[in-house]
């Protein structure tokens, strides 16, 4: 319970006027966003980050933070009411949430998501104050091999677990690197791969890549088959019957439990927790057979899966500097360009900021959920906004984000180059997340290695003779091994299309 | 294995060995080694290596799927996904970027959003005329007020002053 004392004075950080207006804005932002489908909360986030420019870090990071996990709660409201997943991990909830829309009851669906969310989302804030610091602690014994193994080993275990197809995963993980290549040598401070522009000097900026592959590749994606946005459904009573609280309660715990879990390890994407959520809750129901019929245990648990994991995703961000999934990568590069730098020094550095922020996980969890039980109706109405207003209005806002990193027009260049990326990689199914992970921790990766390198007077004994390092890289290796085991006897494929 | 797609791999390892090539190639320009250790060239050699090792896999794959789907005489996807009027879609929409990232230092945020917006509102959208320009309007000189006076972002003003 050491954790008690800075939380408090994390939240008499946070709770000041201007700071909850800042968490409000954000979890606003971070809903609409959420709600127009294709975007998902990486770009969601990516498209908002321009937003924080002028505000102090904390402030940046307490509206940020809202805005992450808003958007992740906003592809709930397009599941349920028009059957569309607003991302990835909503796709469970339309199953039997839309069912139940269909059935009259979908102000039920969005109040228990809502209360699901709430709930979910707490207990991983809770775990990332109990688990935080003394993982923090831990791993500041880390010297350069050690973070190079864990990086190798977080970048494994992405490429390994995403995407249908290992070889185009490690190829996409692998263009992430090579694009990080780009700018000035770590240790040398030798230009490489500028091709003569003075602009890529400082590198390509990662937010104008996210906004890019994630923004403009999906508005390329979605242009190509304009489709109709369907009615809504009506929303009427928020709340379960009295019999079926006991039961969704129980779906949420359970839900909690497996989203934090699987939101500590890094290459976990939100699918995985919310299906085996869903799954798990079927095969403990007395009556299956209603799940795929409107079953609110199929909504409850899945809900709080999916916002638990993406609040426990922080931790391995925070007291490792290791960024799990693609949203979490997108959140590290905006903390980043407000001048923090994830890992287990923040929490030594920083704590104060540290605190405020995991206070506003709190605070913006419950707003969140004020926002979506008064408000569901309001919200359900921007899901009507036709795809030909939307698709400007989104891409508008990734010309000023890239614009606004540097007040420069080349960074617009670089989103468009990223956008047509984007929309090729989709195309093709080659995975985006271990590209933008690998852009992200790939010059990381290399100062670790050659800074080890130095340390041992050249030789890669030092990864050898460090029992931590060593770990790692067998974790590192056996997860590769085993996903391209996998894949050639066609497992990993029918898990990932199960998945899908 | 997405066979539909077959052809667009071999596509794409092509290119992935091309680039890789490329890296490598321009890897020599620095040096591999120091005596404090791996040089600016290490990192981008075998980045460069293992990118032009996959393609070629990702190559090598489909066509041996390709010759064997063509000598079991199944019909081979072409273009996968990709369709002439998706193709028209997206073109538009990167033409349209483009024009907007090279005009915008000249005709400033205001004229050039606006000028974007009601392009894609009113000829892409199809919507009506006055609420194409009513929609843009508020776009362009909303957001240019919210970044610029709010933000403190110097957004590019053009030769018409605004």
């Amino acid at each position: 319970m050491d954790f008690l004392v800075p939380l408090f004075t994390g939240f008499t950080d946070v709770l000041t006027l201007e700071r909850l207006l800042y968490c409000a804005l954000g979890v606003s932002w971070g809903m609409m966003v959420g709600i127009l489908p294709g975007l998902g909360p990486s770009a969601g986030t990516a498209l908002l980050i321009p937003l924080t420019f002028g505000l102090d870090q904390t402030s940046a990071i307490v509206m940020l933070g809202g805005i992450f996990y808003a958007a992740m709660y906003g592809g709930t409201i397009t599941s349920v009411l028009i059957n569309v997943p607003g991302e990835a991990a909503s796709v469970v909830t339309c199953i039997d949430g839309h069912e139940m829309a269909r059935q009259g009851r979908a102000g039920v669906a969005l109040g228990i998501s809502a209360i699901g969310s709430f709930i979910g989302g707490s207990f991983a804030v809770l775990l990332l104050c109990i688990v935080g610091p003394p993982l923090a602690v831990f791993a500041l014994r880390f010297g350069p091999p050690e973070f190079f193994a864990l990086m190798a080993m977080g970048l494994c275990l992405i490429t390994g677990l995403m995407g249908k197809s290992i070889l185009r995963s490690a190829v996409s993980a692998l263009l992430g690197f090579a694009i990080g290549l780009v700018g000035v040598d770590p240790v040398s401070g030798v230009a490489r791969f500028t091709l003569g522009q003075n602009e890529f000097l400082s590198g390509i900026d990662f937010v104008a890549i996210a906004m890019g592959v994630f923004g403009i590749g999906e508005i390329l994606s979605t242009c190509e088959n304009p489709g109709q946005v369907s009615r809504p459904a009506k929303i009427s009573n928020l709340f379960p019957k009295r019999e079926e609280w006991f039961p969704s309660l129980k779906a949420i715990a359970r839900g909690s439990i497996i989203g934090a879990f699987f939101g500590i390890i890094p290459g976990i994407i939100t699918v995985v927790p919310t299906f085996a959520s869903y799954v798990f809750e079927k095969k403990l129901s007395k009556d299956p057979s209603r799940f795929g019929k409107g079953a609110i245990e199929g909504v409850a648990g899945p809900e709080s899966a999916n916002n638990a994991h993406s609040q426990a995703a922080m931790i391995p961000l925070f007291t490792l500097g290791i960024p799990g999934t693609p949203a979490i990568a997108v959140m590290m590069g905006a903390l980043m360009l407000h001048g923090l730098t994830p890992g287990p020094q923040l929490f030594q550095q920083q704590p104060r900021f540290i605190w405020a922020v995991i206070a506003s996980f709190y605070i913006g969890n419950l707003i969140l959920l004020i926002f979506n039980l008064p408000l569901a109706r309001l919200w359900a109405q921007c899901v009507r906004v036709p795809r030909e207003v939307m698709a400007p209005l989104v891409m508008i806002f990734c010309i000023l984000g890239a614009f606004s990193i540097n007040n420069n027009l080349f960074d617009v260049k670089v989103l468009i180059g990223a956008g047509i990326l984007g929309y090729l990689m989709k195309k093709l199914d080659f995975p985006i997340a271990p590209m933008v992970i690998a852009l992200i921790l790939g010059p990381q990766l290399e100062r670790a290695l050659l800074q080890s390198l130095e340390l041992s007077g050249g030789t890669y004994d030092i990864f050898y003779q460090r029992s931590l390092s060593v770990i790692m890289l067998s974790v590192a290796m056996f997860f590769l091994v085993a996903s391209a085991i996998g894949e050639i006897r066609g497992k990993r494929r029918s898990l990932v299309k199960d998945v899908d | 294995m997405r066979r539909d797609l077959a052809k667009s791999y071999v596509f794409s390892g092509m290119l992935l060995i091309l680039l890789g090539v490329w890296i490598v190639f321009h890897s020599f320009t620095w040096k591999y080694y120091t005596s404090l250790g791996p040089g600016p060239g290490f990192f981008p050699f075998w980045i460069g290596l293992l990118i032009a090792g996959l393609g070629a896999l990702l190559c090598g794959i489909h066509l041996i799927a390709l010759k064997r789907d063509r000598k079991a005489g199944l019909e081979i996807g072409s273009r996968g996904s990709f369709t002439v009027s998706g193709l028209r879609n997206v073109g538009v929409v990167i033409g349209t970027l483009v024009l907007c990232s090279l005009v915008m230092k000249w005709l400033g945020f205001v004229l050039t959003i606006g000028l974007f917006s009601f392009f894609h509102l009113y000829i892409v959208g199809k919507r009506g005329w006055i609420g194409s320009v009513v929609l843009s309007l508020l776009l362009s000189v909303g957001l240019f007020s919210l970044f610029r006076i709010k933000l403190k972002i110097p957004l590019p003003i053009g030769v018409f002053g605004f």
